[in-house]
């Protein structure tokens, strides 16, 4: 199992220096040069060189990359342009509010699809399934900015149940309030997911109650009840984790609406502003953060499956020897 | 095993469900003893002179410094750094406004020098006394060309630093290399910063730990900066000008208008920024806010790019002149006259000097025609460009293209954002060279004028580098000459009307509104009305809450 983790992240290194190669591309490619919100009328030649050589923009795009490379090995992912702050310091300041948000999404969409997924699984083709299937289906089929808005008139505006944004109230330092700002943002960042993981437990459920050993069990006279809660719900379960680790790319990207539309001050706003400014270092910052967040919860999702299915970690210890 | 592992997830739930009623609860109570929350609809009135929380929102997810070394020409900014940062005066076309600064007079008759005192009664926020020093220091910072900061524009003149030495105490000798008229209402906005803070040292752009201390000399003093999402400032009770009346005054981080507009009706934030007509009338009508409605000294305008071959005939700037209807995009783009008014010339009524004798050009088609076919108008599409996050220009693009269909040009538009738009159109003022491009012919933009001197923001439409993007003629160059230098109020007039007729001979732009500054607030809030000056809020004094 050790062999396996430490080859998944050796294989990570060079999906991430591929990752930097082609935001590098893209950024360079994209219209604008950052340089320009340092330059101001009357700027010598000399003085804007010097302004491209401090934040690493001299040079061709091969030298930049590597420049932006070293530092990076270096711990170094370089000086936000427009904010002039380092950019580790910056996602480092709001990383925190932001993996907070996905992980309520992540553990709602799981407790909601859990019992859901089961219970649509059980009554395969009654009414309780139709009515699961076709919230699933809305909840896959449904942007999230639109879903966003309705929650915001329904819940906050109309009902006045939660706030319409923001992550606390002014004055309050309770973890109750946090929870209270996160409850609209965080239920529609999981809706994708909760739809989803529904749908495949479902599906995993029906799959499992044909199967032979639930069928010997039942015709052995246990309860469907037993059956269910020892037998059939751990194997429907299995298969989620991959599934969540999958769906953290959904999360991340998800951030970036609903961190905007609820004025949640995560990464995601940051990299969004960072986008406009044409402040490639943060970009790069973000982007590479993103993605080594998706190839650990990949590989995160990876590891707890072998740990929770003991041939999948057979598997494992006969391929790496 | 599972059993235990559902129950865990149950009790959590529950935990979580129950925690939330509880932030609500809490919430609540503790905003009712300090009169402010998210929840403006909640707030109660308390402490000295009413108390109560105003919340601003600002269009932005970050604020680089709290300490306003580099806001020039930025609103949003401005309105972070305005509760704790006061200017020194504030000229409008009506009347100079005190603050730091008590007066301000020529010491001599070339117009290059200055005495100004500020009072003697002034603290900053940690209780240090506010010196001439200091004024010296921040026009110091502002010409450190290390701090790459914009504001170095509002010490910086036709190109020319300014220098000023500290008399005494209170007094600041100012000095610059020419005359220059903008100098009065350039200099008294500067928000000037704390020498002690900063141990004296003018490079602060990387000082980031004393930037964002935010000592400041306004009537609201720090409290906290939640990164992301929102400055906090309370009343300082020492302030010169007696004790504000509310009690806080919060800069929202919240750049979408959406969450802006459920924020504000959900009493979360104090106030909006309304930019259309449906808003307009849905928020006039509602009886729990009100309206207000501030000239914005904005002209919203057409250009044509110089560079652009076809653009260099005067025919077809002429002829494009003619063929618009600017009462017609004003109603389509705008709404209504409570939103903007047509322009009639380059600057906006609340300019000094403004020439109010102009009529603007008047359509017609027939000589448009003409003249659009005598240039070679209608042989190739115009390329159009536009700033899609600046409110409005989408409808004014669409408006001039239908308009100029009429006379046989086709337009096609592209709208882009801020990254690449001023690039283009102010390639060369921004390199500092002249720029080869001529990828697009026409674009609309703002351009703020600060309710003042036409020359305070207008140096860009001056000078050898300008020429490369927009069209001066060199009756428009002797002109600004002229006018900017002019020693006496009767010259500066005479000369700054004459301009503004040169620059509609020249068909050098095409003006087209005069934006208002409409703002929404919740009816609890008092005294918006006083503010005559955008972006909002030079006084905070005069906000109560009722």
């Amino acid at each position: 199992m050790g062999k396996y983790i430490l080859k998944r992240f050796l294989q990570l290194i060079p999906v991430v220096i591929l990752v930097s190669i082609f935001s590098f591309l893209i950024i360079e490619a994209a219209p604008g040069d950052p340089v320009d919100n340092y330059v101001r009328a009357g700027m010598t030649k000399e003085e804007i060189e010097g302004i491209k050589k401090e934040y690493g923009l001299d040079g061709n795009i091969v030298e930049k990359y590597g420049r932006w490379l070293v530092h990076v090995f270096q711990g170094d992912l370089g000086t936000s342009i427009k904010q002039n702050r380092p950019v580790a310091e910056l996602i480092g300041e709001r990383l925190p509010n932001t993996l907070m948000l996905m992980g309520s999404a992540l553990f709602l969409s799981l407790i909601i699809s859990i019992p859901l997924g089961l219970w649509a699984g059980l009554r395969k083709n009654k009414l309780a399934d139709n009515v699961i299937s076709f919230i699933s289906y809305l909840g896959i089929s449904v942007p999230p900015f639109w879903m966003a808005m309705i929650m915001v008139i329904i819940f906050s505006l109309k009902l006045q149940l939660f706030p319409s944004g923001g992550m606390r109230t002014l004055n309050v330092y309770t973890a109750g309030d946090l929870i209270w700002h996160m409850v609209l943002p965080a239920f529609v960042l999981s809706l994708n997911n909760m739809a989803v993981f529904t749908r495949y437990i479902r599906s995993n459920t029906i799959t499992q109650l044909e199967e032979d050993y639930v069928l010997t069990a039942i015709s052995k006279g246990t309860g469907k009840r037993k059956v269910l809660s020892r037998h059939v719900l751990k194997n429907c379960l299995l298969p989620i984790i991959t599934l969540a680790g999958i769906n953290i790319a959904g999360l991340v990207c998800g951030s970036f609406v609903i961190e905007t539309i609820f004025s949640w001050p995560g990464i995601g706003r940051l990299a969004m502003e960072a986008v406009g400014n044409r402040d490639f270092p943060l970009i790069m910052g973000y982007t590479m953060f993103s993605c080594i967040i998706l190839i650990l919860g990949n590989l995160l999702a990876d590891v707890l499956y072998a740990v929770a299915d003991p041939r999948i970690r057979q598997g494992m210890d006969r391929d790496n020897g | 095993m599972k059993r235990k592992l559902i129950s865990v997830m149950l009790i959590t739930a529950v935990t979580v469900v129950m925690a939330a009623g509880c932030g609500k609860n809490s919430g609540n109570s503790e905003n009712s003893d300090s009169g402010s929350n998210s929840g403006g609809s909640s707030q109660e009135a308390s402490g000295e002179g009413g108390g109560g929380t105003f919340v601003v929102p600002i269009n932005t997810n970050s604020v680089a410094s709290l300490t306003p070394y580099n806001v020039y020409g930025a609103d949003d900014l401005l309105m972070a750094s305005a509760p704790c940062f006061d200017p020194l005066y504030v000229v409008t076309k009506d009347e100079t406004r005190w603050y730091l600064a008590e007066s301000l007079e020529p010491t001599s008759d070339d117009g290059c020098h200055y005495e100004m005192k500020i009072r003697d009664d002034l603290t900053w926020h940690d209780g240090e006394k506010i010196t001439a020093d200091d004024v010296v220091y921040t026009v110091n910072v502002l010409l450190d060309k290390a701090n790459t900061s914009d504001s170095s524009e509002s010490v910086t003149y036709n190109g020319k630093t300014i220098s000023a030495e500290a008399v005494d105490e209170l007094t600041v000798a100012i000095t610059l290399q020419e005359p220059f008229s903008a100098f009065e209402s350039e200099f008294g906005r500067i928000q000037i910063f704390p020498e002690h803070v900063f141990d004296g040292n003018t490079t602060i752009k990387d000082d980031i730990e004393n930037l964002n201390k935010s000592i400041g000399s306004g009537p609201f003093k720090l409290k906290e900066y939640n990164e992301g999402d929102s400055i906090v400032y309370e009343r300082y009770d020492d302030y010169y000008r007696g004790k504000p009346s509310l009690d806080q005054v919060v800069i929202k981080l919240m750049p979408d208008q959406s969450a802006q507009e459920a924020a504000l009706q959900n009493g979360e934030i104090s106030m909006m920024r309304v930019t259309n007509q449906t808003k307009l009338e849905k928020y006039s009508s509602d009886d729990n806010y009100t309206v207000y409605n501030i000239p914005e000294a904005r002209l919203n305008y057409l250009t044509f790019n110089y560079q652009s071959p076809l653009m260099k005939d005067m025919d077809a700037r002429k002829a494009i002149c003619l063929a618009l209807n600017v009462d017609d995009i004003v109603t389509g783009a705008y709404g209504s006259e409570e939103l903007a008014i047509p322009a009639k010339n380059f600057c906006s009524p609340q300019n000094l000097y403004f020439n109010d004798e102009m009529e603007g050009y008047k359509q017609d088609i027939e000589e448009a025609k003409k003249l659009a076919k005598k240039s070679g108008l209608t042989e190739r599409p115009l390329h159009y460009i536009y700033f899609t996050a600046r409110p409005n220009m989408k409808e004014t693009a669409q408006i001039v293209q239908e308009q100029l269909k009429e006379i046989g040009v086709t337009v096609e538009l592209e709208g882009l954002d801020g990254g690449e738009f001023f690039p283009h159109l102010f390639a060369a003022w921004i390199t500092g060279e002249t720029t080869e491009d001529t990828s697009w012919d026409l674009a609309t933009n703002g351009m703020d004028q600060l309710n003042s001197d036409p020359a305070t923001k207008m140096t860009s439409w001056r000078g050898e580098l300008v020429q490369n993007g927009f069209y001066v003629s060199p009756e428009t160059n002797e002109l600004w000459d002229k006018a900017s230098q002019a020693l006496t109020e009767e010259d500066r007039e005479t000369y700054y009307k004459e301009l503004q007729v040169q620059m509609n001979e020249d068909y050098s732009l095409f003006p087209m509104a005069n934006t208002n500054y409409v703002i929404v607030a919740r009816k609890e809030f008092k005294g918006l009305d006083e503010i005559l000056r955008v972006p909002i809020f030079e006084d905070y004094l005069k906000i109560t809450m009722e």
